[in-house]
């Protein structure tokens, strides 16, 4: 094999391999899109008590991370009791009470579209209004149940 | 009839071993990374020092030693170090802890750099040549660089990583007796260049420093982002020393300082082809490994031969020798922050990308929130630069969408954390292409 041969075969692996992965998409390769703060996303549609509840606990992780100039993964995130303060850059008190008011709005919302019925809208209001913080975040999460209570209420 | 094998050949053969695996170990304990990172509860900047602190001993001594040992005995200076060596080899063995390992490491660093520091004389007095001596040493640190990360691999899978360092007594322990008999004078002063020596080893510590890159970044990649076992991800590696070997047959036509200049540049190339990964895909990794081994290949009979052109062939070896073994350090102890560096912002990234995954995910949304924090959980408690336990925070989930959400995040966590090996890679192919630059000194000079 002669010199030149040697040297071409290595820059057109070289090149071949390069260009290989550009084409496979190496440049965006595992960044992270996430959406901006305040951006409008899609809510999930559907009926149900399920979606009903995505709804609101969505809108209102949408609402409040808007108001605290975040995304609403970091926002989710930041809810962990365990390292979620990495993903803070707020304080405590202002997470607090823009979380009680956007979750009572979203309650709000979901009362207006008719998702919910004045009586359920009424106590998840009372809820989010004056429920411990970490009760608050747990509630999100089983608000299925919640309602499926609510709705025993004659 | 039967060629018979003549006890200096034996002897030859016994020291060869013994510097080979001495070669060997600044790579051997790379697959056996990711176990020693679970079971000694670590993350991945103190446990590359298990790598670093053998490397930073052999360079640090074998530099020390340089032509000081033309005038010592290079018998006793070999079987000090094969002594310490075979003593530390096995207390490696038995280390219950990564301090105790770490220490026992620099011990057997002592051991390696005298034993190879005085294998030469050894091997030249064995062989009755200083052409056939010089080729043997030159040979024994070829196998023993190609196949320290892939024995490794091997005996870590089939049992621990203890068993890596319990091989390693033996080896030493027949080599005693071989350099025990040995009557090597001292080497005869000769006509060299100092400077072309020096731009030499130059040049082999900017290769050592791109060829830690191809072993530790793309191991740990392997094995603790991607999830392979240590015995497929060995056979991945082997594509290096394969390469290599087929490079040192290339590098026959092309010769000089166009092989140099022509290893260092696919070497690099290479390494850039591990940094701009665009999926978790084997064959890319062996496709950019073959092309940093053919580079190796290429650049690595340049420098080494050329390393050994100094005024004192002993000296120049010990020089060589630490030249090799202080590139290696030199990434390590460069790449081992930035990478530590880097996979905790990918985790971060990791944990919201997964976040948006599950926040957009059909399924339920007590489901949802859960996942979405007990992944993050995960994500923490992994070690640094190691995939998370995706399965614990689906515990208890069953379903279709479930289990698609659940693929969805390990792909998502595997390309994020894939990325973040990128600043790592790319920093040891800079070292790979900044080699170009002594081998064109080089030129200059023939």
């Amino acid at each position: 094999m002669s010199a030149r041969l040697v040297i071409a075969a290595l820059a057109a692996s070289a090149l071949l391999l390069l260009g290989v992965e550009l084409s496979m998409g190496a440049r965006d390769y595992g960044e992270v899109h996430l959406g901006a703060s305040c951006e409008q996303t899609q809510l999930p549609t559907g009926s149900g008590l399920d979606r009903t509840v995505q709804r609101i606990v969505i809108g209102a992780l949408d609402q409040a991370s808007c108001k605290l100039g975040t995304t609403r993964e970091r926002l989710l995130l930041s809810l962990s009791p365990n390292g979620g303060s990495r993903f803070k850059d707020w304080n405590d008190a202002d997470e607090e009470r823009l979380l009680r008011d956007s979750l009572v709005s979203s309650i709000d919302e979901a009362e207006q579209r008719g998702d919910l019925s004045g009586l359920e809208a009424g106590i998840l209001r009372e809820l989010a209004r004056r429920a411990p913080v970490d009760l608050v975040v747990q509630a999100a999460t089983h608000l299925d149940d919640l309602l499926g209570l609510a709705n025993l209420v004659p | 009839m039967a060629r018979q094998v003549s006890v200096p050949s034996l002897a030859a053969a016994a020291v060869a071993a013994a510097v080979a695996i001495a070669f060997a170990d600044s790579s051997i304990v790379v697959l056996a990374l990711p176990q020693l990172l679970d079971e000694l509860n670590t993350s991945i900047t103190p446990v590359s020092w298990v790598i670093t602190a053998y490397n930073l001993v052999v360079a640090v001594l074998a530099l020390a030693l340089g032509s000081r040992l033309g005038r010592a005995s290079a018998r006793r200076v070999g079987l000090a170090g094969l002594v310490v060596f075979l003593a530390a080899s096995l207390g490696c063995a038995l280390a219950g802890s990564l301090p105790v390992l770490v220490t026992l490491r620099c011990v057997q660093g002592v051991g390696a750099a005298l034993l190879l520091a005085a294998s030469l004389p050894l091997l030249i007095a064995l062989t009755g040549s200083e052409r056939r001596g010089i080729a043997v040493w030159v040979g024994a640190g070829g196998v023993g660089a190609a196949v320290g990360p892939a024995l490794g691999g091997v005996l870590t899978e089939v049992f621990d990583w203890r068993a890596i360092f319990l091989v390693q007594a033996p080896l030493a322990a027949l080599a005693i007796p071989a350099v025990a008999a040995v009557r090597a004078r001292p080497l005869p002063p000769r006509v060299g260049g100092r400077r072309t020596a020096l731009l030499a080893d130059v040049g082999l510590g900017l290769v050592f420093a791109g060829l830690a890159g191809a072993l530790f970044l793309v191991v740990v990649l392997l094995i603790e982002v991607w999830g392979l076992s240590p015995l497929t991800a060995a056979g991945a590696v082997t594509a290096l020393p394969l390469a290599t070997i087929l490079g040192a047959r290339l590098e026959r036509p092309l010769t000089g300082t166009r092989a140099a200049v022509a290893g260092s540049l696919a070497l690099a190339a290479g390494l850039l082809g591990l940094a701009l990964l665009p999926a978790t895909s084997v064959p890319l990794v062996v496709w950019a490994l073959a092309l940093c081994g053919a580079g190796l290949g290429l650049a690595l009979p340049f420098f080494g031969v050329r390393s050994l052109e100094g005024p004192d062939l002993a000296g120049s070896a010990a020089h060589s020798i630490g030249a090799r073994h202080a590139g290696l350090v030199a990434a390590l102890v460069l790449v081992a922050p930035l990478l530590a560096s880097g996979v905790t912002t990918g985790g971060e990234q990791a944990a919201l990308g997964s976040a948006a995954a599950v926040l957009d995910a059909p399924v339920g949304i007590t489901d949802k929130v859960s996942i979405a924090l007990a992944l993050n959980d995960q994500i923490q408690a992994a070690p640094k630069g190691a995939m998370p336990d995706v399965d614990a925070a689906f515990k208890g989930r069953s379903g279709k969408q479930v289990e698609q959400l659940r693929d969805r995040l390990v792909s998502t966590l595997e390309d994020t954390l894939t990325r973040s090996f990128r600043p790592s890679f790319a920093l040891t192919a800079l070292f790979a292409l900044l080699a170009v630059v002594p081998a064109l000194a080089l030129r200059r000079r023939e």
